[in-house]
């Protein structure tokens, strides 16, 4: 997840899709960055008011947050702020996860070259710790909705995380 | 007599003795349980299974090791990367000239051969099926198979499959899963990625583990009904068995402590044999594993020593005159003329020197140096009055700042005066040592610092009575401040900038009247880490140097006429004032835009910004005239920036050097070309030793997840003797640094390209995997690839029947066709569904451009559906 991809998805969510009552957000195999931040603020956004112009509603207020129905799809592979993230959007209450557990790999890393510059290695220098005290590094996220993608079928086309991502949104939106 | 002796010289010198080796990697036992190919050093072996001296088998300069053998224990297939990257290779048991079997640029692992042998199941980064919802990760891998005489590959899994083991000969086989990137050496980890071993038959997967842990590499038994595996259920890996149709029921079959097992293998009679420690174990039912004792006889695979050509550096400083340029370049310091070709090295030792910096007289060097296991400072000075640069000397006397030194001290710089140097102590606090009294004291506490690299930058003020450095004043990491600092010591640091966002690289300009830094305010924010805007900024200490610097052309003209006239001389006062009331409203935005800012310098006289800013595809260095706003580009220029004293001459330090005299319109290059040897072996036993400090120092939790860090230290440093290339240097540190069991950590190499390296290129189309007949069945024409275009012929269903005028036949190997083809008119041969055929030219694209086609292509999909 980096900064064009962020705002890829900001530019979709309020563009060509903000006629649509909810957002199924995927984060399966993303390998991290620094955007759960951003993306909290992004679809924690709760309606406010809205603009009108002469009996016409122009815009929905806040404008540059996401304000309706939202749930993250999560997978195994999901790694460093791909952990983070989903963590945030489940401790602010903001949606479900659905899909596999995340490995606890909320941490920020050095990647150092060596002398021999052919030769790179790790070292994770920054925690993070939550309000109980224990570190987000292995401490495992797991889904409000346990999903797998069977492997038959997923070869096939077949998401079935997805397709219960997708059920359950929609369900809440009828709810609502 | 004289005879004799000769001859008994003769005996001697040619004797050879075969050595007692470790980190013998990847065994495996031959079906009949009697041999066992192992890879020592990038090279194949085979020793008998009661131990003894071992037999090389291979011995190219290449990397080739997992060997597997064929069932009539005749061949032995391993991986190799002789065309830079790994293919798979079969070579007779006997040695010889092995043949390569894949040709894909992508990197293929063998697992087993069929139970016929006639075919290869091996795992590759190849394709998934047009119709698969699979995210195409690069650890995603699939499952292949390939005739013992090359081919064709038949896609066998397009789900990850690793550590295939045939269970009878209907098709049946176990392995283990993958489900996304995590090093494969990390030890203790329990969570949804860790492995699992399942059964695939007749189209269906069936989970056979579930522990949270790892659970890998199954071996099925000779009676097909048990299978043997290594798992970390009771802590660490070991063997363990269990049923094939009633995987509930496990037994422990080893019990090694502390370190893991790995690369298991069986023979046909339930032989087992597998890796712990380096070693090579081998257990025979119902008795106790026993460890073999194997040694061999090899030449070396290289002279342990490498050429290094050096063409510039880093950690770059130029001397007060102008005359010459310290460096570092492989952790070596360098110094060369500005104005000459010579180059004189001033280090030599396999540990990394760095910061290198000269005093003001141009006389002595100080740099730090990381030798004796910590970060010590060391100057050299010239010691023949004979010799006058480094760049020339002859003779140069090098010492160690602090004697005994148990802690890192770096970063030196000496102040302007000659007298002192500052450095960084304990990684976080800025010093100063008195160099007549050797007396030392403290400037920061540390407690602002959250460098996690163990330094940062600062700068002695012109007058040496305060330092500038950027740091984080309020908890508010890594948005960090300006600040400035008494260089008396037990001072707080004074805050300049008092803002949100980041503020970076001061340094001093105006004669130390002002500070010249970078910061974010007024550009682009990055959301994800990387990609923020900056500007050029300075903060005026005094009112008087804010004022002249504001003031317009005219009434410049009037002081500077009226200076002339000798009237109303100034006193000069060289202390710098420093008046912090209302100092806010004293910084001003320099650049004219906000872009990807590089280095940043003032002129003397403060009228022209030098920046490096990427407005174009490059970094370019701009000359701008403050007063009069107008930039001009002077070119391509990417690098800190210096001026000598005098500042008529500013030095650009990149990878490369460049000059430019002030009132110049280019810039002009100082080409440096030297090289020396390194010892290859001594910098790794170096390298480790870092690795080992810096993780120490660094790790995020103090307390090392718990583990012993120096015993497990020792264990893993009494391997190097044994290494002798990066593969398994890297593998070795993997291991190592996998004790931690935490993310973001391991070990990469980054094997060089080599001239005759393969490099598949992608046409961007994907085919029908399951297509045996000639030519290649398009399922789909990947949206923006090279065939989406609008003047294509091409339609899914179509065949592709040649490339460049080579028919692709069935059974046929045709990655070679595509070999280094990216970017190059291409010609395919395509079949329409009415048997017509028709020429198309198209211009292929590289494997990771198409990755990147199938990301967006699956992205769109997903939001159609």
């Amino acid at each position: 997840m980096n900064d064009p991809s962020f705002r890829t998805v900001y530019s979709d969510i309020l563009g060509r899709y903000n006629h649509c009552d909810g957002i199924v957000i995927d984060t399966r195999f993303n390998g991290g960055g620094r955007l759960h931040e951003d993306i909290e603020v992004l679809f924690s956004g709760e309606k406010y008011l809205t603009q009108e112009v002469r009996g016409k509603d122009a815009c929905d207020m806040p404008s540059r947050r996401y304000n309706k129905a939202s749930i993250m799809i999560i997978g195994e592979a999901n790694y460093s702020n791909a952990h983070g993230t989903p963590w945030v959007y489940k401790h602010k209450g903001i949606g479900l996860l659905v899909g596999k557990p995340v490995p606890g790999t909320m941490t920020s890393a050095n990647w150092e070259t060596l002398q021999d510059p052919t030769l790179y290695f790790g070292i994770p220098v920054v925690g993070y710790r939550t309000s109980e005290g224990t570190y987000l590094e292995n401490s495992q996220l797991e889904p409000d909705i346990d999903v797998e993608n069977t492997k038959e079928l997923v070869v096939q086309g077949r998401d079935e995380q997805l397709e219960t991502a997708v059920k359950t949104l929609l369900k809440q939106i009828d709810s609502n | 007599m004289k005879n004799i002796l000769t001859l008994l010289l003769l005996a001697c010198t040619l004797s050879v003795s075969a050595e007692n080796v470790s980190w013998l990697r990847y065994p495996s036992i031959s079906p009949d349980g009697e041999k066992i190919a192992f890879s020592y050093n990038g090279d194949i072996y085979i020793v008998d299974s009661e131990g003894g001296q071992a037999r090389q088998i291979t011995s190219n300069r290449s990397y080739d090791y997992s060997p597997i053998w064929s069932p009539d224990g005749k061949s032995v297939a391993f991986a190799s990367d002789r065309y830079g990257n790994f293919d798979i290779y079969i070579i007779s048991a006997e040695g010889g000239r092995p043949s390569r079997i894949t040709t894909h640029s992508s990197k293929d692992t063998p697992w087993t051969f069929t139970p016929d042998g006639k075919r290869i199941i091996y795992s590759s980064l190849i394709q998934d099926p047009a119709s698969s919802a699979l995210f195409p990760k690069s650890s995603m891998t699939e499952l292949y198979s390939v005739s013992i005489s090359g081919g064709r590959p038949q896609q066998i899994l397009a789900t990850p499959a690793e550590e295939v083991s045939f269970i009878g000969d209907k098709g049946a086989f176990l392995y283990h899963d993958c489900k996304g990137g995590e090093n494969i050496w990390r030890k203790h980890h329990t969570s949804s990625i860790t492995r699992d071993i399942w059964k695939y038959e007749d189209g269906k997967h069936v989970k056979l583990t579930d522990f949270n842990g790892e659970d890998r590499c199954p071996n099925v038994s000779s009676d097909g009904k048990t299978v043997y595996f290594l798992s970390e259920r009771d802590g660490s890996f070991n063997v363990y068995s269990m049923s094939v149709d009633n995987p509930s029921s496990v037994s422990k079959i080893t019990d090694h402590k502390t370190h893991p097992v790995r690369f298991l293998t069986v023979s046909s009679d339930d032989v087992l044999c597998y890796g712990y420690c380096g070693d090579i174990y081998v257990k025979k039912p119902g008795k106790a594993p026993k460890k073999l004792s194997v040694s061999l006889i090899s030449d070396y695979s290289d002279n342990g020593k490498a050429r290094i050509d050096v063409y510039g550096g880093s950690d770059n400083d130029v001397s007060s005159d102008g005359s010459q340029i310290a460096f570092i370049s492989r952790g070596e310091v360098f110094v060369t003329s500005t104005e000459y070709k010579t180059v004189k090295r001033i280090t030599d030792t396999p540990a990394a020197e760095e910061d290198v910096v000269f005093s003001p007289d141009g006389n002595t060097l100080a740099y730090s140096s990381e030798r004796s296991g910590v970060w010590n400072i060391y100057t050299a000075e010239l010691s023949r009055k004979e010799d006058v640069y480094f760049s020339h000397a002859t003779f140069i006397v090098e010492k160690p700042l602090f004697k005994d030194n148990d802690i890192d001290r770096k970063a030196p710089s000496y102040s302007p005066d000659g007298k002192e140097i500052a450095y960084i102590e304990g990684r976080d606090r800025l010093m100063v040592m008195n160099l007549e009294s050797g007396k030392t004291r403290q400037i920061t506490d540390g407690s602002q610092c959250f460098s996690t690299y163990g330094s940062f930058g600062y700068c002695w003020s012109p007058d040496g009575k305060w330092f500038t450095l950027s740091y984080c004043a309020r908890n508010h990491y890594p948005y960090n401040d300006i600040g400035i600092v008494s260089a008396e010591g037990g001072k707080d640091i004074i805050n300049l900038t008092e803002s949100g966002y980041t503020d970076s690289s001061p340094k001093w300009v105006l004669d130390g009247n002002a500070i010249l830094f970078k910061s974010e305010r007024y550009g682009m924010r990055n959301h994800a880490s990387w990609g923020t805007l900056e500007d050029a900024m300075i903060v005026f200490l005094n009112r008087k140097a804010y004022d002249d610097f504001r003031m317009s052309e005219e009434d410049r003209k009037l002081l500077e006429e009226y200076e002339k006239s000798g009237e109303d001389k100034k006193e000069e006062n060289k202390d710098i004032v420093v008046e912090l009331d209302n100092i806010e409203n004293r910084i001003v935005r320099l650049t004219p835009s906000s872009s990807s800012l590089g280095s940043i310098a003032l002129s003397k006289d403060g009228k022209y910004l030098y920046y490096q800013a990427t407005y174009e595809s490059g970094r370019n260095l701009w000359k701008y005239d403050i007063m009069k706003e107008t930039p001009t580009r002077i070119g391509a220029a990417d690098g800190s920036m210096k001026w000598n004293a005098k500042q008529d001459m500013l030095y650009v330090l990149g990878s490369r050097f460049f000059k430019m005299k002030h009132d110049a319109k280019s810039l002009e290059s100082i080409p440096v070309s030297t090289y020396f040897f390194m010892d290859l072996k001594a910098e790794r036993e170096y390298m480790f030793d870092h690795v080992y400090r810096q993780e120490k120092e660094r790790f995020y939790n103090k307390g090392m997840h718990g583990v012993d860090w120096e015993s497990l230290t020792d264990h893993y440093r009494r391997f190097l003797p044994y290494i002798g290339n990066n593969y398994d240097f890297s593998e070795l540190l993997s291991e190592y640094l996998g004790e931690l069991n935490v993310s973001h950590t391991g070990s990469g190499y980054r094997a060089p390209q080599t001239f005759d390296k393969t490099i598949t290129a992608n046409l961007g189309l994907l085919y029908d995997m399951d297509w045996k007949e000639d030519g290649l069945k398009v399922s789909e024409i990947v949206a923006m690839g090279p065939f989406d275009k609008a003047s294509s012929k091409l339609e899914e269903g179509d065949v592709i029947m040649a490339i460049d005028g080579t028919r692709i036949l069935k059974d046929m190997d045709y990655f070679p066709l595509l070999d280094r083809k990216a970017g190059k008119r291409t010609l395919v041969t395509i079949r329409k569904s009415s048997g017509e055929e028709t020429d198309m030219v198209v211009v292929p694209i590289s494997e990771s451009a198409f990755n990147e086609l199938l990301i967006r292509d699956g992205s769109e999909l997903m939001q159609r559906k």
